[in-house]
């Protein structure tokens, strides 16, 4: 029996419900960022905040060190992403049949992604060490010149990157599982009457109904990219002399060291719109 | 293996290529964090050295307690662990109440809410940590454990998710309870609520580990040793003090430990998480 | 409707969040602004080896029992996290009353005027009883904002056994300080004759620890008016070079001016032989950590100076606009006291501050004291004004990144002193 206090509570109920979360997005998702970039046309010293126009904006047209920022971050998402996808996609192809040891060999790809990129980034740290690490070690006993890894301003992004890949593969393999395990069996059985081989399976079946899922799996692995920051910081902070400076390290950098906090949040703001941008755009590359 | 007389036909040497380069894939994945384990484990004489070995010649089992004791680790892992489980009960809560509330109900504004919780996924975290900053100092939430839990409870891939699984749960379950008079919450609370588990275990793994790794938000917001999370205790150890080298590592190897048993235990969860990623869109 | 299925409520959910909730409002309750004690200070210090946290917490915790009314709500940061500390703490309005500050990090809240003036609660001979070299640092306007602590000099350590073996001996006065020739070359007989990796290292990715080789070539980040850059005359880019060749002839090791390496790893374990740049500072981490070697100390090069220059300098107490002004000097004129002079100098082998202090008894290596008393007297005079104007504290990361640009070879000297150059002048002109 629906009273008429009952009804009206009926009504209210499902924004109760969803009022805890709306409040949660509003006050700590939504209200920072439009503040951020309130404060982007702002200046910070000591004394205080002054309004300062758009003063920040072109200090970030010249600053040689934002497009240096830029710059890296946009090598170390191309140097992350094709490996990270290809890869990701290889094993998950290769896992998606029945095979001894099937679950342990799934989670020793996957546990990479389970460690915090603090202790991936202490990891590779170590391995990468010019003076203690197992690379060199490596390198020397088989007679190889030792090369400088973090030190050496030309290897350091690589090496990030290739810690990076290393700790991302297992999650997007595990995207692509999920794909490949909802493309029927019928289809690959249909196929094999007809006389196809593997190969041949894997172009014309596999990858046309993953393709939804490619794409989107790159779109995530791009907006991923342009967020790195922990390893970054823990690996190199951005050295050697900016060599592996990203645009969120730049950021904090910028706020909380230099002291800078209206430029930091300026240069928010432009992490903001590239990102956003760019998404835009391999929306458009891809559906188009 | 299922070894059916048809599929054994099937094992030719390209489904063994496959095999042996995914094993050594596998191993290849895992080397690293054996190698954490051997520095974990050795002397400083033996890390600080020119050619390393694999295998320790002497176990510095010491490390461990240095780690621990020398430097506040055991302070931090009790912080994190407080602020990953504080996490996952606002998350889990709040996330299953919007789920049920988007997913049970038809009201104006339905489709909107949902999509405005779903866009703040869109917000990235650097571009929010200057002014959440502010707002921690105006609240005086600095260096607190509200500040460090409550700006940052993830909501749009709980919500996603709670309202994916009680979207299928049967409505009638639900009208029956509140012909026989139960409220609202109750509804909620005691009818779908225990027939969510499996999305609520998914939702509270993942927040969970989310939280346990953070860094940089806990970097900004805490401004005292005392509250330090385990990532920013192994993020910011200095080279001068005792810890630098193993004792570092063996706290690497302690901070993983949790995620591994949740892991190890519960990995069906963690799948299914990361495959529902990919079914969103 | 069935009833079973009701009784699986997620009561662990009620748990953590009731858990929680206690926690929080606990954790609230810690903050000062919960306090219900009537005089509360807020402290903050920051620690570079475990010795000098254990040191300053007795310091602190012997004035609590001695003043039982004041609390202390102490805060301990790193010294890699202090600048971002101090900066989000003033950006919320909510500095501390006293803390232990970097030297270079003063003048700007000096010249905003987030620093109380101590003078009317000090006794009248409080400025004389420094050393006042070092007191300048904290005396600024005619006012009196603090007081430094123990002094740290910067000088040469060295692997006495690698010495031993190359038949090498360190200079004992100042006058036998080595030329920038002699030290190459030293280098050298050191890489053929001992098993060092590298003959020479720097020290922590810091700034202060490359200044001094930057005045033993005459050279200076800015001109003596302060009106515009130095580093990019000839002498700043040749000093720069140098470092840069150092590192190039492999007989520097990279790593250190860069940040990615350990650098007291380095020495501890024999890679290194020289360390250039390390000061008393590090004798506290030497004594834990080098137990394979014997070390050293000696006086920096000479360079076309013709003399040791060094930096000489150290934390110092500060005590910020504080709404107990009373009781925050009361805390900083016994931190700043003989007594905690000493203990402070004992305890982390540090030159004290203060002038003719009684009971001077360094736990560790005593021996090596006399010389940092010695090179202390080195500083220059335009080095020290350099490191208490504005423009240090704010350009001194940055000034670092370029040089560890310039020294993994992404940019050649002239270019990294002109970066420079344009980073210290927009310092200069605000």
């Amino acid at each position: 029996m629906k009273t008429p206090a009952g009804q009206r509570r009926g009504k209210l109920a499902p924004y109760l419900f969803v009022a805890p979360n709306i409040l949660l997005v509003l006050t700590f998702a939504f209200y920072p960022l439009v503040y951020n970039v309130v404060l982007s046309f702002q200046d910070w010293r000591l004394e205080g905040w002054r309004f300062a126009g758009l003063e920040n904006y072109l200090k970030l047209w010249t600053d040689d060190v934002f497009w240096v920022a830029v710059r890296n971050t946009i090598y170390y998402t191309a140097g992350v992403v094709p490996p990270t996808v290809i890869l990701a996609l290889a094993v998950a192809v290769g896992l998606n049949r029945p095979l001894w040891g099937r679950l342990a060999i799934r989670s020793a790809y996957l546990l990479p992604n389970m460690i915090s990129w603090v202790v991936v980034g202490l990891i590779w740290k170590w391995i990468f060490s010019a003076h203690y690490g197992i690379l060199n070690a490596f390198l020397k006993t088989l007679g190889l010149p030792e090369q400088m890894w973090l030190q050496d301003y030309r290897l350091t992004m690589p090496c990030i990157i290739l810690a990076s890949i290393w700790a991302n593969v297992g999650y997007y393999m595990v995207i692509f599982l999920a794909g490949l395990q909802s493309i029927p069996a019928n289809f690959y059985e249909a196929a094999e009457i007809d006389g196809a081989d593997g190969w041949a399976k894997f172009r014309h079946i596999t990858l046309p109904l993953l393709r939804p899922i490619f794409f989107m799996v790159t779109v995530l692995a791009v907006i991923n990219s342009f967020r790195a920051f922990d390893q970054i910081y823990v690996m190199t902070g951005g050295g050697p002399g900016r060599a592996s400076l990203v645009l969120v390290l730049y950021i904090y950098l910028s706020a909380f060291e230099a002291w800078d906090l209206g430029y930091a949040a300026t240069i928010a703001v432009m992490l903001f719109c590239i990102v956003f941008a760019m998404t835009l755009v391999q929306k458009r590359v891809f559906e188009g | 293996m299922r070894p059916g007389s048809h599929r054994f036909r099937k094992l030719t040497t390209a489904h063994l290529t496959i095999y042996v380069m995914l094993t050594l894939g596998a191993a290849g994945m895992l080397f690293p964090v054996l190698w954490m384990l051997s520095i974990a484990l050795k002397p400083a004489n033996e890390i600080f050295t020119p050619i390393p070995q694999l295998l320790p010649r002497h176990f510095a089992w010491e490390n461990f307690a240095i780690g621990w004791q020398r430097s506040n680790f055991s302070r931090y892992f009790g912080n994190s662990l407080i602020v990953a489980c504080g996490a996952v009960a606002f998350s889990v809560l709040f996330n299953s109440m919007a789920g049920f509330g988007l997913a049970k109900y038809r009201f104006r504004g339905r489709e909107a809410l949902f999509l405005l919780i779903l866009s703040a996924l869109m917000i990235p975290e650097h571009v929010r940590i200057i002014p959440l900053y502010l707002l921690m100092s105006k609240l005086k939430w600095v260096d607190t454990f509200q500040g460090l839990i409550i700006p940052v409870i993830s909501q749009a891939f709980g919500v996603f998710l709670m309202r994916q699984y009680m979207t299928t749960l049967p409505d009638d379950l639900l009208e029956a309870a509140r012909i026989d008079g139960a409220s609202e919450w109750r509804l909620f609370w005691q009818v779908a609520l225990p027939l969510c588990v499996p999305a609520i275990a998914t939702n509270a793994i993942f927040q969970f580990m989310w939280r346990w790794n953070a860094l940089l938000w806990p970097l900004i917001v805490t401004r005292t040793e005392k509250m330090y999370t385990v990532q920013l205790g192994l993020a910011l150890f200095q080279a001068d003090t005792s810890v630098a080298g193993g004792p570092i590592m063996a706290m690497s190897l302690v901070s993983i430990i949790p995620i591994v048993v949740i892991f190890g235990a519960l990995q069906r969860y963690f799948i299914q998480g990361i495959a529902l990623t990919g079914l969103k869109d | 409707m069935n009833t079973r299925k009701v009784n699986r409520l997620p009561t662990w959910i009620v748990m953590t969040l009731l858990v929680v909730a206690f926690l929080s409002t606990y954790g609230a309750a810690r903050t000062p602004a919960a306090a219900a004690n009537p005089v509360t200070l807020s402290v903050l210090y920051y620690y570079t080896t475990d010795a000098g946290k254990v040191v300053i917490q007795s310091m602190l915790d012997d004035f609590q029992k001695t003043n039982p009314d004041i609390k202390l709500n102490v805060q301990v940061a790193t010294l890699a996290k202090l600048p971002e500390v101090l900066q989000t703490r003033a950006a919320a309005n909510d500095l501390p009353d006293v803390a232990l500050m970097v030297t270079q990090r003063i003048a700007p809240f000096a010249a905003a005027g987030k620093l109380t003036d101590g003078t009317p609660y000090l006794p009248q001979d409080f400025k004389d009883q420094f050393d006042p070299s070092r007191f300048v640092e904290v005396y600024i306007g005619g006012k009196i904002y603090g007081s430094p602590v123990g002094t740290t000099v910067r000088a040469v350590g060295y692997n006495a056994d690698y010495f031993a073996q190359a038949g090498i001996k360190a200079p004992t006065k100042p006058e036998d300080a080595w030329t920038w020739d002699e030290l190459v070359s030293i280098a050298k007989t050191l890489k053929e004759k001992t098993s060092c990796k590298y003959p020479l290292q720097f020290e922590r990715p810091s700034l202060d620890g490359w200044i001094p080789f930057l005045f033993q070539n005459k050279g200076a980040l800015a001109s003596p008016d302060f009106r515009k850059a130095a580093i990019n005359e000839p002498a700043g880019v040749e000093a720069i070079q140098w470092t840069m060749d150092l590192h190039k002839q492999k007989l520097a090791a990279p790593g250190v001016l860069e940040g990615t390496e350990d650098f007291l790893a380095l020495f501890a374990s024999g890679t290194t032989a020289i360390w250039l740049g390390t000061g008393n500072h590090q004798i506290p981490a030497l004594q834990a950590q080098m137990k394979n070697y014997k070390y050293g100390f000696t006086f920096m090069p000479k360079g076309k100076l013709g003399d040791p220059a060094t930096v000489a300098s150290g934390g110092d107490w500060i005590v910020f606009d504080s709404k107990q002004p009373k009781e925050a000097w009361k805390l900083l004129e016994f931190l700043a006291s003989e007594e905690m002079t000493v203990r402070w100098a004992n305890e982390l082998s540090s030159v004290p501050a203060r002038k003719n202090v009684k009971g001077l008894q360094w736990k560790m290596r005593p021996d090596l004291m006399p010389l940092f008393v010695e090179q202390a007297k080195h500083m220059p005079d335009h080095m020290a004004k350099e490191q208490l104007h504005r423009f240090y504290g704010a350009t001194r990361d940055k000034v670092l990144q370029e040089l560890a640009a310039a020294v993994s070879g992404q940019k050649t000297a002239q270019q990294a002193a002109d970066a420079m150059a344009r980073i210290i002048e927009e310092q200069l002109k605000r």
